[in-house]
């Protein structure tokens, strides 16, 4: 019987682990932005954060927004 | 620059905008004249008040819109071709927003709705292609000896029954106003107009493909009973457009309301079998459309949906909701590259 399951990879990925303590008033923002990620995107959200990404991309869209986004959508059901 | 929605139905041409103003006049058009006598010193809400037609010049022809039974032999359209345009929908939109507008010279961003069934027919592209052509640009005439033109800069074609739901959900500044929830939630709409049948669902803001169906199981069905009642009953059948007139101004009388019960059934079993095993799952069921007006098939569909909406003027609704959404064209003009038609 084969091997079941995904590779290891070649090289043994390098753990870091940070602990933050963040100031509710001083980094409000921040602890707002990491609340407001969905579970299990914080750790990709601080290696885009490092590369100097753009951190809107992981907050989920708030919900005015979705509803607009989906209103235009349903105007152009028809459009050629 | 001005939004307008436009529901050219075919009983009656309906225009609103963003304001909730809104004008309706039968989709009828025909070549006649009004007795000067009778057009003296009429202002516009006595025109109405009188039914009588507007009289449109375009270039050299002249036309009559509207009430024109009485004044001239109406050209009935009821080919889906008519909404490509033609000097008889050019009378009827120019007549419309003239009501809508009074006299002047207007810009304006338009959403339009068609049937149901013409935007799912094979050759829907061409027909909202057609029905762009035809609306982007100058509309220019006299209406009742007035000058007026109406220069469309955007055009968005949409089914007539996303009007109700925008009527429904949309305030004036064309933006979502009820609940999120609302928006999430399961919401079909009805539409009984003159010779369709529309039902539309939506949630999510998605189209829910199983539940949107059109039908030609209109009102006409009902003026079709009418004429064969009145050919047995007096020897004498008036045509579709006579029949619907008497309908609106006779819904009382026994021979109507047989007519209307008819056209309800059919109306009744084919909403049933387009939305049957969703019915319960609905936040609402919005009635909407000229239909809607006549009591007997109203009463039928509230009883068959108990969480059915009817909006204050089922008849212009779908206008009044379209010219919501346009309102919307306008913004992405503003915000979009420049110059861009929609």
């Amino acid at each position: 019987m084969g091997r079941r399951g995904r590779r290891p990879k070649p090289q043994r990925p390098v753990r870091v682990v940070i602990t933050l303590s963040l100031d509710p008033l001083r980094d409000g923002d921040l602890v707002e932005l990491l609340s407001r990620v969905p579970f299990g995107a914080r750790a990709a959200l601080v290696k885009a954060a490092l590369r100097g990404a753009d951190l809107r991309a992981f907050l989920p869209i708030p919900e005015e927004e979705a509803i607009e986004a989906a209103l235009d959508r349903l105007g152009e059901i028809f459009e050629a | 620059m001005i939004a307008i929605g436009i529901d050219p139905g075919f009983g009656n041409f309906k225009i609103a905008d963003a304001e909730g103003r809104v004008a309706a006049l039968p989709s009828t058009v025909g070549v006649g004249e009004i007795a000067p006598a009778l057009e003296t010193g009429l202002g516009r809400r006595r025109r109405e008040a009188s039914r009588l037609p507007d009289r449109v010049r375009l270039g050299n022809l002249s036309y009559l819109a509207g009430e024109v039974e009485r004044y001239a032999r109406p050209a009935d359209r009821l080919d889906m071709d008519r909404f490509g345009g033609g000097p008889e929908m050019e009378a009827l939109l120019l007549a419309a927003a003239f009501r809508l507008l009074g006299e002047g010279e207007f810009e304006a961003a338009a959403s339009v709705g068609l049937p149901v069934h013409v935007l799912r027919a094979p050759d829907a592209a061409e027909t909202v292609a057609s029905v762009r052509r035809w609306l982007i640009g100058e509309h220019r005439g006299e209406v009742n000896g007035r000058p007026f033109a109406l220069r469309i800069r955007a055009v968005r074609v949409l089914a007539q029954p996303l009007g109700a739901f925008f009527a429904w959900g949309l305030d004036g500044s064309g933006r979502w106003a009820r609940p999120a929830a609302d928006f999430k939630a399961r919401v079909a709409v009805i539409d009984v107009g003159f010779n369709t049948l529309d039902i539309f669902a939506v949630e999510a803001g998605e189209v829910i493909q199983r539940f949107t169906q059109g039908g030609t199981v209109g009102v006409r069905r009902a003026a079709e009973r009418l004429a064969d009642l009145m050919r047995a009953q007096r020897g004498w059948a008036p045509s579709l457009r006579e029949a619907d007139a008497w309908l609106r101004g006779n819904g009382e009388e026994e021979i109507s309301r047989q007519a209307l019960e008819t056209a309800a059934s059919e109306i009744v079993t084919f909403c049933e079998q387009a939305l049957g095993d969703t019915a319960p799952l609905l936040r609402a069921v919005l009635l909407t459309g000229g239909g809607v007006a006549f009591a007997p098939i109203r009463e039928r569909l509230m009883r068959r949906f108990p969480n059915a909406v009817v909006p204050a003027d089922p008849v212009t609704a779908n206008a009044l909701g379209l010219a919501r959404f346009a309102v919307r064209l306008i913004r992405e003009r503003k915000d979009g590259p420049a110059g861009a038609e929609a």
